[in-house]
């Protein structure tokens, strides 16, 4: 019955669940992760706040890429940008590309603005789905609105260079996060401040801690050290020739 | 309502969730054949979402038609063109000549030209962005311009260039891809945990 | 004097970054093109099908990526078939339907290969990585019609075909396809190759590595070592000169705007810092 082609990524799969509820509850009886400030939260809330002054709207994109979980810690960071933009009465434009994040979209910023009693701020012309000219009509919002925050976290793919450099030109101040390896080094060139693949899930723990949320990334972590230990230990084998825990981890 | 808006979208996603990862580790015929068909179901609904988005577009561009905004010229090209699309897509299908010729003449080079603007941004960006303010950025360019002397004339004017280029990218790029790769991987895992059983409810508006 | 590289007009970069690209297209140089280790082994693998094999083929490009990818299908998809290959053609990008149509031309027309006994080309399916695991698993359940609307029960060459394990190879043009290699590792003797955009080598740098791939072409210069490799010279090959010149523009920015900044730099009034 139990597929044996499987059975190394099961026991992995397992052992994150089991390290999961194990740090949850031990959240929630009290005891207390340390989570690494993230400074692109910070530049986040400096760049609403410099939007605000400068009387000009911050921009969103999720980027050109299929759905997947980069939308999901997106939506994380998207309620947390709501949330200060509500708060500041600050103008937030998104562009969209997959229809289907549209209606979510909407309503992670209504809300924002209900709970801060702005609905009549609150303005839905500005979520905006492109479809497949989302990144020529991105170009043409932030030049058109000259933004004054230009943040880029998702699934991003060449996009991304073209949301830096026209943001650029208006001195925006640029946060970009996304877990695809290619596009890291034009965020990193480019943006202000940046997540870099597990950062953007890890922020949500930092904004809204619950034993859920600080539970994942200590999993996360956990796993990740067995994960080394196990390539440090792998490639010492194979080195003298033994490939058990090789054609293990193959499993 | 309350059930629909939340409850309803927990319960469908434990359950397609469970059933999918579950067919993957347990060869269960009858999980399997179930499995397939939900796969089957995720690509009506795929589907079934470009229709929402035509919904979005239309509302979008004509919202700015009716309040006369600047750029509703554009607004009533874009939804003329996709009119345009619709009406000879359903009468003649993908395979119709009036339609390839839509496709062919107009759609692709529009997408091609596009998509031909990070030509100009990549310049830009060369002089402007990637300056040599710190040690990591030092190190960012120096291997940018490593990758780039590997083609044509610089190859044969440096014949052992492509060597170090190959070196630079089979080790130290393949290393840090591995690392952010393994931690985003672990970390998608967590986020869809996180979804499938219900605790991670960003996408329905946020809460717990 | 120098300083004033720090606030040069791009226009003027833009403007020579034009002259470059387009001037070989109309005089080509003739750079040299030397061929790169893993388009190598690519061309190796294909090079082992023999006459019969099955093969998929993945049309997962827009026209925004055509220019890169289309070479890429060209040079790799003509080479299967004049191994005898038979080959099933599939696309799980909205904008890839229409290169499958012209690459099956292609073939009919150059390798006399006859739709429904050596080729079939399948319909657009929606959900990427649902899809591909349909067609990791159940890929006669995912497709019911061909691209041109046909039954597929009325080919032969469907017919025949019980699931993805029937095929040897799956030729996959598309942009860092890492949800595509997820599903497909999972039928047992498939080899995959993958022909990627320049931009996304670096996230499929591992995945070759650890030779989850048999094959990886990357960007037009791959493609244009592969063209050299099959002997049948194509658009990529045309443009390497152009980005080969372009890659020089790219570098001397790059030079322009660092001494320019620190020209700039020393000669800002110096601040002296509180405290």
């Amino acid at each position: 019955m139990f597929n044996q082609r499987v059975i190394f990524q099961f026991c992995v799969l397992a052992a994150f669940i089991a390290t999961f509820y194990y740090t949850g509850e031990r959240f929630r009886r009290g005891f207390k992760f340390g989570i690494r400030p993230l400074d692109a939260l910070a530049k986040m809330e400096e760049a609403v706040g410099r939007a605000t002054e400068m009387g000009k709207p911050i921009h969103w994109s999720y980027g050109a890429g299929a759905l997947d979980a980069q939308h999901f810690a997106a939506f994380t960071l998207l309620e947390y940008a709501a949330r200060l933009c509500a708060k500041y009465d600050t103008r937030m434009i998104v562009s969209i590309q997959l229809p289907e994040v549209v209606p979510m979209t909407e309503e992670i910023i209504r809300k924002a603005y209900q709970e801060a009693d702005k609905m009549d701020s609150f303005r839905p012309e500005d979520i905006r789905f492109w479809g497949g000219s989302h990144n020529p009509a991105m170009i043409g919002t932030i030049s058109r609105e000259q933004v004054a925050a230009n943040f880029m976290i998702g699934n991003l793919f060449h996009e991304s260079i073209l949301g830096i450099e026209a943001a650029a030109r208006y001195n925006a101040i640029q946060v970009g996060g996304t877990t695809n390896t290619h596009q890291l080094p034009f965020l990193a060139a480019g943006c202000d401040s940046m997540f870099i693949g597990a950062e953007m899930f890890a922020a949500s723990a930092h904004l809204q801690p619950n034993p859920t949320r600080v539970g994942s990334v200590c999993a996360e972590d956990w796993v990740t050290r067995v994960m080394v230990a196990a390539m440090v230990v792998g490639t010492i084998l194979v080195t003298a020739g033994n490939k058990v825990l090789a054609d293990l981890m193959r499993k | 309502m309350v059930f629909v808006r939340t409850r309803l979208p927990l319960i469908v996603t434990f359950v397609a969730g469970f059933i999918i990862i579950a067919q993957y580790y347990f060869n269960i015929p009858a999980w399997k054949a179930l499995s397939a068909d939900l796969l089957r179901f995720n690509v009506v609904l795929a589907a079934f979402a470009l229709a929402l988005g035509i919904g979005g577009i239309v509302r979008l561009h004509s919202g700015r038609i009716r309040r006369r905004a600047p750029e509703a010229p554009y607004s009533m090209l874009c939804l003329v063109t996709l009119a345009l699309f619709l009406v000879v897509g359903f009468a003649q299908t993908t395979r119709g000549t009036t339609y390839r010729w839509l496709w062919d003449y107009i759609l692709l080079p529009v997408q091609a030209t596009s998509y031909a603007t990070t030509f100009f941004f990549i310049t830009s960006a060369a002089y402007r962005a990637f300056r040599v303010k710190n040690s990591y950025a030092a190190v960012l360019m120096a291997s940018a311009v490593i990758m780039m002397l590997r083609v044509g004339i610089f190859a044969s004017a440096m014949p052992w260039m492509p060597n170090i280029s190959a070196w630079v990218w089979d080790i130290p790029n393949t290393a840090g891809m591995r690392a952010v790769t393994i931690g985003g991987a672990l970390s998608l895992v967590g986020n869809a945990f996180r979804v499938i059983i219900g605790l991670e409810r960003g996408h329905l508006g946020g809460g717990e | 004097m120098l300083e004033k590289l720090n606030n040069l007009d791009t226009r003027i970069l833009y403007l020579i970054m034009v002259c470059l690209a387009t001037f070989p297209l109309m005089r080509p140089i003739g750079l040299p093109l030397p061929i790169t280790e893993q388009v190598k082994l690519c061309y190796e693998a294909i090079d082992q099908l023999r006459p019969g094999d099955l093969v998929f083929i993945g049309v997962d490009f827009e026209p925004s990526s055509a220019p890169e990818a289309w070479p890429q299908l060209l040079a790799m998809g003509r080479h299967a078939a004049s191994k005898g290959a038979r080959i099933v053609m599939l696309s799980m990008f909205p904008g890839g339907f229409r290169y499958e149509q012209q690459f099956e031309d292609i073939l009919k027309a150059q390798y006399d290969m006859q739709y429904g006994v050596t080729l079939l080309s399948l319909p657009y399916s929606a959900g990427l990585e649902a899809a591909y695991q349909s067609v990791a698993q159940n890929l006669k359940g995912l497709y019911t019609v061909d691209l041109h609307g046909t039954p597929l029960n009325q080919f032969p060459l469907w017919n025949e075909i019980q699931g993805a394990q029937d095929f040897t190879m799956y030729i996959q043009i598309a942009d860092a396809p890492v949800a595509w290699l997820r599903q497909l590792t999972q039928v047992p003797g498939l080899k995959l190759i993958n022909g990627t955009l320049a931009s996304a080598a670096s996230t499929m740098a591992p995945l070759w590595q650890s030779r989850q791939l048999s094959g990886l072409i990357i960007g037009m210069s791959g493609a244009a070592e592969y063209e050299v490799l099959v002997r049948l010279p194509g658009p990529a090959a045309a443009a390497m000169d152009g980005q080969s010149l372009g890659h020089a523009m790219i570098i001397l920015c790059i030079i322009l705007g660092n001494v320019g900044y620190y020209a700039a730099m020393r000669k800002a009034p110096k601040t002296r810092s509180a405290g």
